[in-house]
């Protein structure tokens, strides 16, 4: 449905609502059948005529709602809130807002799906670090008496993130309190209020250590672009970058001020704004921390599209008496698709709430606005132009609002009074100014802002293989910029983040003046069946052709005109063969995971014009199977999936299985609740799902990436494998349970039993490897961290800060009687390769894999990605891919990580994975390396190891340097002879380069902000600052080529390897629990996980 | 001060406790927990089902319109087939007197598979009662229960104001037990 034919329908509700004696009423029910449809109950007849598929539910790409769950709907908006349970959205509780939309037409039926356009993924109330963990969901007031339908959630708080405990043993009161939060929909309102209400039924008085806000975590997901009024408009990223720069405390948390957060995104747009309080707001009277706060402000101390905060209420200064309530309020509105349509409804909003003593306090007040509108138009042609965008700014150059223009290129925005301007951009043209200042001086006022956008040219590329058949491939379309000075980043002056301008990957190179350092990634498409085509910003281009790293890369330059089609062929070859081995990416993110929003066309797309053969779905708690799209594709010769799972905790790692059964019936197909559960059994449930669980791949995702790495969660030593003690104050809570038994996040529960580790993640080299001190020419800037430079004789217990090179480590502490001393080094950043030695030197043959964790397009599928010796079936079309001989061959480690060069290792003839019996210790180690010759290798590496203890890094057997200036495809083929090699040793191979691998696989340019900055600014204002300083790791750097095998095992006598069953747990089977103190029945009864009826 | 996570985690601890130990044979698997003060006796039944035909037979039978997925109405007769069949022969008493314990709430797990399956599902059941008369020391709790399938029960006591480990043992089906009470004294 076109936005615009969206928005008429929302205002003829909103006519129908306010103008008519007949407004519907709202309503409040729990959804108890998917044979009921949008916008009520129907009469028992018409639910039985009613179509089998159509529902109650609300359609959507983050449509989450299901029977069981409660839903809100008033013929204007709907919205549904989840059952008590755990969250199905990224939160740890249910009990959430997991669905809202407007109310659209059109029946939902077997071949559309679900009517309706969710784009929202979870909000929940937070209450500093803590959330309401629900035991109830109500239908409160079903509204069939006329007034608003509320639902009510109450529970206690529970923390949904226990890394913070250090923090919120500090604030929050000793006794537990009881919320409550209530949804409420009024008839014709295009907004939900949301009232939260702490009440202390406890004994005593309750009281918070710190001044601490409340207030909502949102989980926006990919796909609603986010909008904050202001400095910031579309870029919270680099805007909040700089407000952590700011002055904050401990009751002044650092954070953006703003009144409102909207978003712009396809046909549903959402704003969120704080309603008012009698005691004031968390922000009032800071005027040095928070100078622009106006009664009506709330803080955003972070912002991603996986969690928004949003704060501005405060807990009570006083203490909260026994029987003592406190309450804040919030309202979350619903627009057609851009910022302006949302805007309107929150400028008209006005609520009020009649206090004990009789008199009126307002919540929200409406705010006087006039109109400006204008029409976008192409130059030249002066045809119309739909679906641009245009932002508008004040005198002052703060961000107000964003409207989207229709299909005759009209657009509208409401605005309060003042003086603007306004700039019109959409994705491939140049940005268009109007420095008109248009003065809005009264409410009801209007103003016309007209643009005329540039006229755009057009690329059209063919790509066919060598016997001239179409080819799936990657273009990509490099454009040169001028940089007004050499040293400004390219968002300063390439794209303007703030208006919404689409983000341009550089090539990340120092600027200079030689153009070949100024590159930019203009458009990159996919040429799904050979052929591709894009609109174009007039200008001259360098155009890329490729197809992986098995195939040659060509290129051709182009000058696009206004107006003309440019027309390109190219013809790509595969140089590298991989005969019996297939390529497969087993870590994959779709539009089916909150954080993405890549539709499910373009994600095989994506994988098939790289050259991947094999895809494993692994959405976040999701279970999805991506085998249909590309049959609809028609793309099985090229591409096969496998159905997989990425179980994603909050702060306990990241754990994929595949392959597994598909569940149709549950809304997230199979993916089960992690919440406070030992690694141990999340393993053994996942294998549960397996086709067969015995057989079943379980990964261990990016150990090392802050609160998302399993091994950072547990404190891993990167050099014993096994746990350390808490080493950061910032770390999972392993206090033991109230009976005196173990924390499911107790070290001792750290579990080895899974068989794959993603050692090789994307673009990420900053945790496969341990962070060392830069050059002082590199160095970070900002100051100097206070402790000394370490000096002869070390390590001590003191640490200090190595030369450059070294790893630069801090000091673990472990306590032991009678050894005040003991310690232990530990990278400030530990690397996942060093683990994974870690693994192997405890004699866990665990298979290393190289993995995407794609989310869009700018992480490249199948960069880096795994080669596997499969066999004859990877030999021609996927769809005769014998996928057991895959997963079989995976477990025995026959398996090569790579973003590049692709290597094949024998040891006394014997291939990966296997264990070599050399009794005199002599090997002969073959080695093959291949890459095509745009990618390039400069050296490979031979490596020992021990599978009989810790290996801090395997000896260096040998490095073989790679010379000359040709670039045949085959870079190395040697023999070599290694003598004396120990009983119980492993064998890796390395193959390295060192250009970038641009403008095939993009530098990672701009890491998105995660929660763990979050909890860090958090701990940096409790004054947990970062020892080391400056120096950090750094995740932006160029991809270069790197690629390394698994092991081959040597040793000197022959061995019968012990095996033993995986263990296999149902959802049902858990530990059992022993209390050991009266515990409250009431509390054990509601804290029991139902399912929803 | 108590951390938000320990409070939460007693919680999640003692839902662990809703399963009982693995070397129970396959079928049903029962547990009370009761909590006696001087005042009040409260009761946690929480009753799992293995997978497999029982609850094929269970789930299928409330499957009104046979379309293989239960919902609404059909979860709801499920929840209260399978809490009658936990309670109905559980009876308590106090020194000879019966206790008639009130059924306060009940709660369902189908373990997040709402088909008509033989998947496992879990049943929890809270009753309580406010007793008129104090409760002293010197008087018996009396437990008897049997388990659908007539395997044993895991029986927990807690008093209030008792140090130590509570009460606990693995009743067989129909066996009268004798808990004193002593609330520590």
């Amino acid at each position: 449905m076109s936005s615009r034919r969206i928005l008429l329908l929302s205002l003829v509700a909103l006519g129908a609502a306010s103008c008519s004696k007949t407004t519907p009423p709202a309503r409040a029910f729990q959804i108890t059948s998917r044979t009921e449809l949008i916008g009520g109950k129907r009469a028992l007849a018409d639910v039985e005529a009613a179509p089998r598929d159509a529902t109650d539910l609300i359609g959507g790409k983050r449509a989450l709602g299901t029977e069981g769950d409660f839903k809100l709907t008033n013929g204007v908006i709907h919205a549904i809130i989840q059952n008590v349970g755990t969250s199905r959205g990224f939160g740890s509780f249910g009990g959430s807002l997991i669905d809202i939309d407007l109310v659209r037409g059109g029946n939902a039926n077997g071949a559309s799906g679900v009517a309706g356009n969710d784009y929202f993924t979870e909000m929940f109330p937070a209450f500093f670090l803590t959330a309401l963990e629900p035991a109830k969901v109500e239908v409160l007031n079903d509204g069939t008496d006329g007034n608003a339908a509320v639902i009510r959630v109450s529970g206690r708080s529970g923390a949904f993130i226990s890394l913070v405990k250090s923090f919120t043993e500090l604030v929050d009161p000793t006794d537990p309190l009881d919320f409550t939060c209530d949804y409420i929909l009024e008839p014709g309102k295009q907004y939900l209020k949301i009232v939260v209400t702490v009440t202390n039924n406890s004994a005593r008085d309750a009281m918070w250590g710190l001044k601490v806000p409340f207030g909502f975590v949102t989980l926006l997901g990919e796909g609603q672009r986010l909008f904050v009024p202001g400095e910031a408009g579309f870029d919270m990223r680099f805007h909040l970058e700089d407000v952590f720069k700011r002055p904050a405390a401990l009751d002044a948390l650092p954070g953006e001020v703003t009144n409102m957060w909207a978003t712009e995104g396809d046909g549903v747009s959402y704003a969120f704004v704080p309603g008012l309080h009698p005691a004031g707001s968390y922000l009032d009277n800071k005027p040095m921390y928070y100078p622009t706060a106006k009664k009506d402000s709330m803080l955003i101390p972070i912002a991603s599209s996986s969690f928004l905060g949003t704060y501005f209420a405060k807990a009570p200064e006083t203490l909260l008496k026994n029987g003592g309530t406190y309450s804040y309020t919030a309202f979350l509105a619903v627009g057609s698709g851009d910022v302006a349509s949302v805007q309107k409804v929150v400028y008209d909003m006005r609520d009020v709430t009649i206090r004990s003593n009789g008199r009126e306090f307002v919540n929200r007040e409406s705010i006087a606005y006039g109109t400006i509108s204008g029409e976008v138009r192409e130059q030249k042609t002066l045809i119309p132009l739909s679906g641009v965008s245009v932002v508008i700014r004040d005198d002052a150059g703060n961000y107000v609002t964003q409207a989207t223009t229709q299909k005759n290129g009209v657009w509208t925005a409401p605005v309060p009074p003042g003086k603007y301007t306004g700039v019109a951009l959409d994705r491939q043209r140049s940005i268009a100014k109007n420095d008109t200042v248009i003065e809005i001086s009264e409410a009801g006022q209007t103003g016309r802002l007209d643009f005329e956008l540039e006229q755009s040219g057009e690329l059209r590329a063919v790509v066919r293989d060598a016997e001239g058949r179409p080819l799936p491939s990657k273009i990509s379309i490099v454009g040169t910029y001028e940089s007004p000075d050499l040293t400004l980043p390219t968002r300063k002056f390439l794209y303007d983040l703030r208006v919404g301008e689409r983000y341009r990957v550089s090539d990340s190179l120092p600027d200079t003046d030689d153009p070949s350092t100024r590159e930019y990634l203009e458009q990159q498409l996919y040429a799904t069946k050979g052929t591709a085509g894009t609109t174009l910003r007039p200008g001259k281009y360098v155009v890329y052709a490729s197809r992986g790293v098995e195939y040659d890369l060509k290129k051709t330059e182009v000058e696009i005109k206004p107006g003309q089609t440019t027309n390109v062929g190219f013809t790509l070859t595969q140089v590298v063969e991989t005969k019996d081995w297939i390529s497969a990416d087993f870590h994959v993110h779709s539009v089916k995971s909150v954080d993405s929003d890549m539709g499910l066309e373009k994600r095989v797309t994506s994988f098939a014009v790289e050259g991947v053969d094999l895809v494993t779905s692994t959405d976040h708690n999701h279970v999805a199977d991506y085998a249909p799209t590309i049959q609809a594709l028609q793309l099985e010769d090229f591409l096969a999936s496998t159905v997989g799972l990425e179980l994603t905790s909050l702060e306990m790692g990241h754990f994929n299985a595949f392959p597994l059964m598909l569940q149709p019936g549950p809304v997230q197909h199979g993916s089960f609740r992690w919440f406070f559960r030992p690694p141990g059994e999340l393993f053994a449930q996942l294998r549960a799902l397996g086709r067969d669980p015995q057989t079943t791949v379980v990964q261990v995702n990016h150990p090392r990436d802050t609160i998302l790495g399993y091994f950072n969660a547990f404190n891993i030593s990167n050099f014993t494998g096994d746990p350390l003690p808490a080493y950061s104050a910032v770390s999972l809570d392993t206090s033991p349970l109230p009976d005196g038994s173990k924390s499911p996040y107790d070290p001792s529960n750290f579990s080895r039993e899974f068989d794959a580790m993603e050692v090789f993640n994307g673009k990420r080299f900053d945790i496969m490897f341990p962070y060392r001190m830069p050059a002082p020419a590199d160095a970070p800037e900002g100051p100097e961290p206070s402790i000394r430079r370490c000096g002869p004789g070390e390590p001590t217990i003191e640490e200090c800060l190595p030369a450059a090179g070294e790893v630069l480590n801090r000091v673990v502490k472990i306590e032991t009687p009678g050894q005040p001393d003991r310690f232990e080094l530990q990278p400030l950043q530990p690397g996942s390769m060093g683990d994974w030695y870690g693994m192997l030197g405890k004699g866990f043959k665990i298979t290393a894999t190289g993995n995407s964790d794609s989310h869009g397009e700018k992480a490249e599928a199948g960069l880096p990605r795994t080669y596997i010796h499969v066999g004859a079936s990877a030999n021609g079309s996927m769809r005769g891919l014998d996928q057991d001989a895959v997963f079989s061959a995976l477990r025995q480690g026959k398996a090569v990580a790579t973003n590049g060069p692709i290597l094949e290792v024998t040891v006394n003839g014997q291939e990966l994975g296997s264990t070599v019996v050399a009794g005199d210790g002599e090997i002969d180690v073959h080695i093959v390396v291949k890459a095509a010759p745009w990618i390039d290798v400069k050296r490979v590496t031979v490596r020992r190891g021990n599978t009989t203890g810790p290996v801090r890094e395997p000896e260096v057997l040998e490095v073989i340097d790679v010379t000359g200036s040709e670039r045949p495809v085959v870079r190395v083929d040697v023999n070599k002879k290694y003598r004396n090699i120990p009983d119980n040793s492993f064998i890796v191979v390395e193959a390295a380069g060192d250009e970038s691998m641009w403008p095939v696989f993009t530098p990672y340019e701009v890491p998105s902000l995660e929660i763990s900055d979050a909890v860090g600014v958090i701990g940096g204002a409790f004054g947990f600052g970062p020892t080391f300083g400056k120096y950090k790791p750094q995740q932006k750097q160029l991809v270069r080529p790197f690629g390394f095998t698994n092991p081959i095992f040597v040793n000197r006598v022959a061995r019968q390897p012990l095996t033993a069953p995986k263990r296999v747990l149902g959802v049902s089977n858990d530990k059992p629990f022993e209390p050991r103190v009266m515990p409250d029945v009431r509390k054990l009864f509601h804290a029991f996980h139902s399912d929803p009826e | 001060m108590r951390s938000t996570l320990i409070r939460n985690s007693s919680v999640f601890a003692v839902l662990l406790a809703a399963t009982v130990a693995s070397a129970h044979p396959k079928g049903f698997h029962k547990k009370v927990i009761i909590t006696v003060t001087q005042t009040r006796v409260s009761a946690l039944v929480v009753m799992d089902v293995d997978s497999g035909d029982r609850c094929l037979l269970l789930r299928e039978a409330v499957d009104a319109d046979r379309n293989g997925e239960l919902a609404g109405d059909e979860v709801a007769k499920l929840r209260d087939r399978v809490t009658k069949m936990a309670t109905s022969a559980l009876k308590l008493g106090l020194s000879g007197a019966p206790l008639p314990l009130q059924l306060k709430d009940s709660k369902l797990s189908l373990r997040d598979d709402k088909r008509a399956n033989d998947s496992p599902l879990s049943v929890a059941i809270l009753m309580e009662l406010d007793h008129p008369h104090e409760i002293s020391e010197s008087m018996t709790l009396e437990f008897t229960d049997t388990s659908p399938d007539q395997s044993t029960i895991v029986l927990q006591v807690f008093q209030e104001g008792m140090a130590g480990a509570p009460f606990e043992a693995e009743v067989k089906s129909g066996v009268k037990t004798k808990v004193p009470l002593t609330f520590g004294r």
